[in-house]
């Protein structure tokens, strides 16, 4: 396990209940990370998990401005997600809710910020708050990307009841 | 390794609506095969199946008692956040190292 904890490149850490923190040093200059960042015709690339395909229906980088991505299974699965930009402040940082159609009503706020480093390369952090810990867990459980084609409307209540009892 | 693919049981597990039910029924307590078939409709052949896959993902366990079997919810609760964290990271992982096929792609291009 630790051999291959020394090589991973992402960090992820919730500093609080209701947060998660994602790391991620890049080796390239600030200006370029953020354009590949934001580029909505390299999105689909990286957005989503490797075994889905990911659309991008709208990506309206400017406070305001709304996303909306799509992520589909082989079996014609989709998984909606969708926010609106709250502030832009290229090349330091982006602000937007996060909304996925699988917990309708519950939304993160997340925000990315684009440090530059010393050396040159550049540090990525994305912050996510989330109202509860509940609403949190249950947006990293539905990020489980392994082995489920069907939605999970009712995981998040069934995870909530069994760790109730 | 072997927790991620005890994960991953846990998920195929939990990939099944019918599997979902099963769970949710046995939150509110104890159930037999029969009492579990009846509201979802399948043959008890049919959900034995299910309660089998939930016990190997140790979702469920199950008790004979005399020519019933009893299920209750198994030891493995979901609670652990730390391996849903793990996954979690690992796909970012996985999207940020494209990411970074792509930023290396625009380098040389620039």
């Amino acid at each position: 396990m630790n051999e291959v904890h020394e090589r991973q490149k992402t960090s992820i850490t919730t500093p609080s209940d209701t947060e998660i923190r994602i790391e991620r040093i890049f080796d390239a200059p600030r200006q370029l990370v953020w354009d590949a960042y934001h580029d909505p015709e390299l999105l689909p690339e990286w957005l989503g998990p490797r075994e889905l395909t990911t659309t991008v229906d709208e990506f309206d980088l400017r406070p305001g401005g709304s996303y909306r991505f799509i992520h589909r299974s082989p079996d014609g699965s989709e998984f909606v997600f969708f926010g609106e930009i709250r502030e832009v402040d290229e090349p330091n940082y982006v602000v937007r809710t996060f909304a996925w159609e699988g917990m309708p009503g519950k939304q993160s706020v997340e925000r990315a910020d684009f440090e530059e480093l010393e050396d040159g390369r550049t540090r990525v952090v994305i912050m996510s708050r989330f109202e509860s810990k509940e609403d949190r867990d249950g947006m990293i459980e539905s990020g489980m990307e392994k082995g489920v084609n069907e939605g999970f409307e009712r995981l998040d209540e069934l995870l909530a009841r069994q760790q109730a009892s | 390794m072997v927790q991620f693919s005890s994960v991953d049981r846990t998920f195929a597990a939990l990939a099944d609506p019918t599997r979902r039910a099963v769970l949710e029924r046995l939150g509110d307590g104890p159930a037999t095969i029969s009492e579990l078939a009846a509201p979802a409709g399948m043959s008890l052949t049919g959900l034995k199946k299910h309660v089998r896959i939930l016990e190997d993902a140790e979702l469920v366990t199950t008790e004979k008692h005399g020519r019933t079997r009893h299920c209750y919810l198994g030891p493995r609760r979901l609670e652990d956040v730390n391996d849903w964290l793990e996954t979690y990271r690992r796909g970012w992982d996985d999207r940020f190292d494209r990411l970074e096929e792509i930023i290396e792609r625009k380098k040389g291009s620039s």
